[in-house]
């Protein structure tokens, strides 16, 4: 909660982070986390921010 | 009687009797409007003591290298030193009756980098470390010199809000202009009372967790921030340092701010019985990931 909040304060979209409480035993909440995660960063594009030398 | 002449009575006394093996406080430095922290081991040479405006550095972290020497050290503390020093305490990394703490109530230091570079000679000087003090007396101290003063009340997440007020943006570009400054100095990990561990991650270049190219500079000074969380005391002795005038206290404000709406209001440093924020848990605790 802390990381996202930070991130976000630096100006990095909150939605590319993502935590989340998944047991082993929950397959298909695993596969629908990182469905709707990608999803949402496909819809964002690539992340350049803080990656390319100022 | 001043108070630089009560701390050299106290440090002759001390290093005379053999109570102590050696005194950390503050001498006079080579430039006007500057002192510097000297330690002093002989009982001659304590006439080198003194305390003025310009004793802002914390002098806490300097503990940790004597931490597994035998004999005592004294040390003058302000208010932010005695935090820096039950948070050490807290931490294992110093021992309580190794210390002998000369507390000195302190009603704000003149900045003297800050004064070279900007004339700007306030003991409260606006954006120094001090303004923004909760805790201007000393919380834990064997000796008292000096009359207890007020903290003055001021709002210390006034520049965290303007930041968060700003859209993704603005944000982005103002702290890509800040992290750009960074020469990656490590003067902000060095100085803190908090970051006291003996190996770092960053002194790795064998495992190479980190490197030093430009555009790290982000996810070093933000994993410095995460590193800190919940330990910080807010001495700004991390901005203050900083050579080129990066900001770094304001994610440790943005950190303080964002733990204390979460997990309830708190200080770091100030009470042995208050344990960290992020080593506890609670049934009550928000828990959006789940």
């Amino acid at each position: 909660m802390l990381i996202k909040r930070l991130l976000e304060f630096a100006g990095i979209e909150p939605q590319r982070f993502l935590v989340k409480w998944v047991s082993s035993s929950e397959g298909q909440k695993f596969a629908d986390t990182i469905s709707e995660l990608a999803a949402a960063i496909k819809a964002l594009g690539p992340n350049r921010k803080y990656r390319d030398a100022l | 009687m001043k108070i630089s002449e009560q701390i050299r009575d106290y440090a002759k006394k001390m290093l005379e009797e053999g109570e102590v093996k050696q005194f950390i406080g503050f001498e006079k430095g080579r430039l006007p409007f500057h002192s510097t922290p000297v330690f002093i081991t002989e009982p001659g040479q304590v006439e080198r003591l003194i305390w003025d405006d310009y004793c802002i550095t914390n002098l806490s972290k300097y503990l940790v290298n004597f931490s597994h020497e035998d004999g005592k050290t004294a040390l003058v503390v302000k208010g932010c030193d005695s935090r820096g020093i039950v948070r050490l305490i807290q931490d294992h990394q110093l021992q309580r009756e190794k210390l002998v703490l000369i507390g000195i109530p302190c009603q704000g230091m003149k900045d003297s980098l800050r004064f070279f570079s900007k004339g700007d000679d306030s003991l409260l000087s606006p954006g120094g470390k001090c303004q923004s003090c909760t805790h201007p007396n000393p919380v834990l101290y064997d000796i008292l010199i000096g009359e207890e003063v007020k903290s003055v009340n001021m709002d210390r997440f006034k520049k965290t809000e303007e930041i968060e007020n700003l859209n993704i943006d603005e944000r982005y570009l103002y702290w890509s202009r800040e992290f750009a400054r960074c020469i990656r100095c490590y003067a902000c990990r060095n100085v803190c009372p908090a970051c006291s561990c003996l190996s770092c991650y960053l002194d790795q270049h064998r495992v190479d967790w980190h490197g030093k190219d430009p555009a790290e500079n982000a996810s070093y000074l933000l994993t410095r921030a995460i590193h800190v969380a919940g330990r910080c005391i807010e001495c700004g002795e991390c901005a203050r340092v900083c050579p080129t005038g990066v900001s770094v206290m304001e994610l440790n404000k943005k950190l303080i701010k964002d733990i204390n709406e979460l997990f309830g209001e708190q200080d770091a440093g100030v009470d042995f019985s208050q344990t960290h924020p992020l080593c506890q848990y609670h049934t009550d605790d928000p828990d959006d990931f789940q």
